[in-house]
């Protein structure tokens, strides 16, 4: 914890100063210690065009994040996305994901891991047959998405891993699908934060918090990363339960 | 390096040496999974799509060297993800960004995610591209410089509604195809779009020309270290011209439409050959033979498509109430995409009602026996 608290406050030094953006500096005002910083979320990111919220320029995907109250931009680094905890080692993996701009991100996530991905194609009939020809061994996907492969997983053998993407999980529609890998894991992340936890699935849960990732408890889940990605994330509120979460 | 074979190899062939290679990457994983990626035909002939293994190296296209923000407008994830690919592993600008836009994309809010995102060039389908172009407010439509097309021709009135739209683009055309890769250089500035310069170590002949030098095009090219496809028949008609352009290059080929082996595209729609010889079966009591002719028309908003069927009856008979019943049964017969009619994409707006004409003599065999052939107006 000591070393996350360290690198959290040279991410703090860093945003700051940075002559890139102020759009935390003009959010913290005098403001120094993590705990005294004031929460950003959603609404922060909608109204921030995200040229005004980029802290770095490197070679880059943008992802359009789409929610209710509106769309904004998400950019990710590729050398962010390799740092990335969105899946497990295979040699045939696949992605099959409801978002595209998921997909295309989780896409290059296998490729920054030196893994040669299949992305799956929206149709899930079109999916299955491109799954059976490459004969995947992993698959990153959604709870939405996973539902449609069911049929692939019937006629199929085990796969190594399952990662399912997620901010909240029906647990007892995931029951069914645990038996297709050897590996069946549950991934809380948001477009906009990447991963932040992991679980084993189970029909209890218990999430830890992956590498470089601090989270807060109040109603919701607050993450911070202690990475500087494109767009830092510094205690942002999520609208994730916090009892979805009891882990360190 | 022209192949010694005088055989011409056909999907099927294509499908076996595919497969073939499929099996040897299967057995292993690749050392370095950045140098390839995985894509699918479209299973409109003959079945089942094919499952290909690109080798970067010899697929790539090369447009977009010097790209700094690209928006990627293309349907398949598959084709998104292989173009962003290039990027990430350094085609494009040093630190380029690149967007794949989806058609779930395409709305009000779109103009302002463009007017935070400033791109500077756009890559894919012309009708996609098309769609967003609605989006752009005029200062950012400004600073885009080019306009980067593949898989579906860009007519003349399209071209005139792109240049119109963002007057300081340039527009380039690339001719690749799923099946082989990238099959021309970037264009060179003095041909037209529907015209390309062979990339080197790629060789093209046109199968039995026609009077006119039109025929099927073969394509004879290295898809990767392991693999070269001799005189693959691709599907389009084409003719070489061999004639010294200003760019220095001796050989050109222009593309005249595609063969219907597989499919056209328009508007978004997948016209297959077989589909029409299928719905034209069907209707053999109403006409003995046909043509059918598809375009796209240029709107404000979108690209619509528009087929013309022209039909010959070896009795001579025709009056207005044939031509309605032939219009109205091919159209609610006719499936363009996998769940809708033409009939469907009419009341959608995609398409414009089809145009029945009658041919007052047999059809003469021009261009092959091309029955569906796609003009640009």
């Amino acid at each position: 914890m000591a070393g996350l608290q360290h690198d959290v406050h040279n991410l703090i030094e860093r945003v700051r100063g940075s002559a890139k953006s102020t759009f935390y500096r003009d959010l913290w005002g005098t403001r120094k210690s993590f705990d005294e910083l004031p929460l950003v979320s959603r609404e922060d990111f909608l109204r921030t065009p995200l040229s005004r919220r980029r802290y770095k320029d490197e070679r880059a995907l943008v992802k359009i994040v789409h929610e209710p109250r509106g769309a904004f931009l998400s950019e990710w680094s590729f050398a962010d996305i390799a740092r990335e905890e969105y899946g497990l080692s295979s040699i045939r993996p696949m992605v099959y994901l409801s978002d595209p701009h998921e997909a295309i991100e989780k896409s290059m996530w296998c490729y920054e891991r030196n893994m040669l991905p299949l992305i799956g194609e929206k149709d899930p009939d079109i999916a299955m047959f491109a799954a059976g020809k490459y004969r995947i061994d992993s698959l990153i996907t959604d709870a939405a998405a996973l539902q449609k492969f069911k049929p692939y997983f019937e006629s199929h053998d085990r796969l190594k891993s399952i990662s399912v993407f997620g901010s909240a999980f029906d647990t007892a529609a995931l029951a069914p699908h645990a038996a297709f890998a050897d590996t069946f894991r549950l991934v809380l992340a948001l477009p906009e934060t990447g991963a932040f936890a992991e679980a084993a699935y189970s029909s209890d849960p218990r999430f830890k918090a992956l590498p470089g990732c601090i989270i807060e408890r109040e109603e919701t889940l607050m993450v911070s990363k202690t990475r500087l990605l494109v767009t830092p994330v510094i205690r942002y509120r999520t609208d994730i339960s916090a009892a979805l979460y009891d882990g360190a | 390096m022209k192949g010694v074979s005088t055989t011409i190899l056909e999907r099927e062939g294509l499908r076996a040496l595919m497969d073939a290679r499929l099996e040897v990457f299967l057995s292993r994983a690749p050392a370095r999974a950045s140098d390839y990626c995985l894509r699918m035909t479209s299973g409109t002939t003959n079945g089942a799509p094919l499952f290909i293994v690109w080798d970067n190296e010899f697929t790539a296209h090369g447009l977009f060297s010097g790209v700094e923000r690209l928006v990627i407008c293309t349907g398949s994830l598959a084709a998104r993800s292989g173009n962003a690919l290039l990027l990430r592993n350094g085609r494009g600008a040093e630190r380029t960004r690149v967007m794949c836009a989806d058609i779930q994309d395409m709305t009000a809010g779109f103009r302002a995610l463009m007017d935070d995102f400033q791109p500077t060039a756009l890559y894919g389908f012309s009708s996609f591209v098309r769609r967003a172009a609605m989006f752009f407010s005029q200062g950012i439509a400004e600073g885009v410089q080019a306009l980067l097309f593949a898989s579906e021709p860009v007519s003349p009135a399209l071209e005139d509604a792109f240049r119109s739209v963002f007057p300081n683009a340039s527009i380039r055309m690339v001719y690749h195809t799923n099946e082989t890769g990238a099959v021309s250089k970037p264009p060179c500035g003095h041909l037209p779009l529907d015209s390309y310069h062979l990339i080197d170590g790629v060789e093209a002949e046109i199968d039995d020309p026609d009077e006119t030098g039109a025929g099927d095009v073969l394509l004879s090219k290295r898809v990767a270290l392991d693999l070269y496809v001799d005189r693959y028949r691709i599907g389009d008609i084409g003719r070489l011209r061999r004639e010294r352009c200003p760019c220095g290059e001796e050989l050109t080929l222009q593309l005249l439409g595609r063969r219907g082996y597989d499919y056209i595209r328009i508007a978004g729609a997948l016209l297959v050959q077989q589909e029409f010889e299928r719905v034209a079966g069907s209707l053999r009591s109403l006409f003995d033979d046909y043509r059918a002719e598809a375009s796209s028309l240029v709107t404000d908003s979108a690209v619509i498509g528009r087929i013309v069927l022209r039909v010959y009856r070896k009795d001579g008979v025709w009056n207005e109430r044939i031509a309605k019943e032939i219009g109205g049964r091919f159209s609610e017969c006719i499936f363009l995409t996998p769940t809708k009619t033409l009939s469907d994409l009419v009341q959608d707006g995609v398409f414009l009602p089809l145009l029945v004409e009658y041919a007052d003599r047999p059809f003469a065999a021009k261009l092959k026996e091309l029955k569906l052939t796609q003009r640009k107006d």
